[in-house]
């Protein structure tokens, strides 16, 4: 494949072509993808520093281990997203960035009109995403944005709305298959499952 | 030490477990519990999809981090004293040309290395045949990529009756398929691994080779017609069969 054809590409032929040693070709998931990895690890560790090392990590990781991705599990989007949210929930939960933590947490609060809403407003689906989100109970988008966007656990999540573990672990779970099913049934997500 | 989950509360948790939002030891019980259950697994991309759509897609990267970010590719891969060991007997193409060019790069053991984006190649060749077996590997991961995603097809989950060893195949109605991932192990040379889409209509379902896979199968495309009901995988004497010589190692049916 030559460096012009890479725009091209299916996202599963790059990573092919990340599995050959191609800059360029991590350079173009780099950049389809690196505003959104880099939006989402500076919302939850508040700290744009800390954002571009955990985005410059999930990158690395791809590249020494492209075997991981798994396209049939899901896209490449969703892959890159995963390990860079779970990549930013170890970094504010380690005792360094405790400060980073609190103070986004202090400007999370001061900021009333913080939601899920605004956290979707620029993506080409927003519509969609907006009614599906629409359709949860305020308790279900509440746990999953502590949760999703602040790189809560259940547990925390409980203490902090106030409510029993078992009640939240049941919002996080109930609200995210509403959420999907609303997706899927609108043509965002794909319906692809194991079996 | 942690208490023991049972499978309902492990159900109850994979909506946290996919906002990385348990504990460590619940996310060990978990993993051990996705590890054992395709359907949990499913659900989990499910949810891990879902969270990935309702992250903001960001304006643009800080200027300077690709730069960055390449610089520290020319470091890689880095090059350590000992030969890599072979994760569980699938070994990645990449893995294949690191060594081939003389670098050798230690890997984790443990890790499982699920070659989903393996392009398998004969062990032996010359570079432009395996270049052009992986261009043609390519478009056969491109189209099972494809086919993995058309809501017309049917997934099946293969297993074997421990559940240790699972492949997992797309259907498309007419009659296209491939065989998408397994964990089976790499066979001798005088061996094959060999799929079998299983046809309704009498009882037994009566086998039909649907390809031979050699001894270490990657991402395979068939075409096989007719009233399937479900595929299984044998251990066969290269180069394959006319019918099972053997009972399948996995097999699942069409739901």
């Amino acid at each position: 494949m030559k460096t012009g054809e890479l725009r091209l590409a299916s996202d599963a032929q790059l990573v092919v072509a990340i599995g050959r040693f191609r800059h360029d070709a991590l350079s173009e998931v780099y950049r389809r993808h690196a505003p959104a990895a880099f939006g989402l690890a500076r919302r939850i560790v508040g700290d744009g520093a800390l954002a571009e090392e955990v985005v410059q990590e999930v990158f690395l990781r791809l590249w020494n281990q492209p075997d991981r991705f798994d396209a049939a599990r899901g896209s490449l989007r969703t892959y890159l997203l995963t390990q860079t949210h779970g990549r930013s929930v170890d970094v504010i939960r380690a005792e360094a960035a405790r400060r980073a933590r609190e103070e986004r947490d202090a400007r999370m609060t001061s900021e009333s009109s913080y939601d899920l809403e605004r956290e979707v407003w620029d993506l080409t689906q927003a519509e969609h995403v907006r009614d599906a989100l629409g359709l949860l109970s305020e308790g279900e988008r509440r746990a999953i944005e502590l949760a999703y966007f602040g790189g809560h656990t259940y547990r925390e999540v409980a203490v902090l709305l106030g409510e029993p573990e078992g009640t939240v672990k049941s919002r996080i779970r109930s609200g995210l298959s509403r959420l999907r099913d609303a997706l899927v049934e609108s043509g965002v997500a794909g319906p692809w499952h194991e079996s | 030490m942690a208490r023991e989950l049972s499978r309902r509360e492990l159900d109850e948790l994979l909506g946290a477990y996919a906002l990385d939002a348990v504990n460590d030891d619940e996310r060990e019980q978990v993993e051990e519990y996705l590890a054992r259950t395709p359907d949990a697994r499913s659900l989990v991309a499910e949810y891990r999809e879902t969270a990935a759509l309702l992250a903001h897609s960001g304006t643009e990267a800080p200027p300077g981090l690709w730069e960055r970010i390449e610089q520290t590719l020319e470091e890689e891969p880095p090059k350590l004293a000992t030969p890599p060991p072979r994760p569980l007997g699938l070994e990645s193409r990449r893995a294949r040309l690191r060594r081939r060019a003389g670098v050798v790069v230690a890997a984790a053991a443990a890790v499982v290395v699920v070659a989903l984006l393996t392009v398998k190649v004969v062990q032996q060749g010359d570079r432009i045949d395996e270049l052009g077996r992986e261009a043609r590997a390519g478009s056969v991961l491109a189209a099972a990529e494809s086919a993995s995603r058309d809501p017309r097809a049917d997934r099946v989950a293969l297993s074997s009756t421990d559940g240790a060893l699972e492949a997992r195949v797309v259907y498309l109605p007419g009659g296209d398929g491939f065989l998408l991932q397994s964990n089976l192990r790499a066979l001798p040379a005088d061996r094959t691994y060999q799929l079998w889409a299983l046809m309704g209509g009498s009882s037994p379902e009566r086998p039909i080779s649907a390809g031979v896979l050699g001894p270490d199968p990657g991402i395979t495309a068939f075409r096989v017609h007719g009233p399937v009901v479900g595929f299984a995988i044998t251990d066969e004497q290269s180069p394959g069969v006319v019918s099972p010589g053997n009972p399948p190692l996995i097999q699942g049916a069409v739901s």
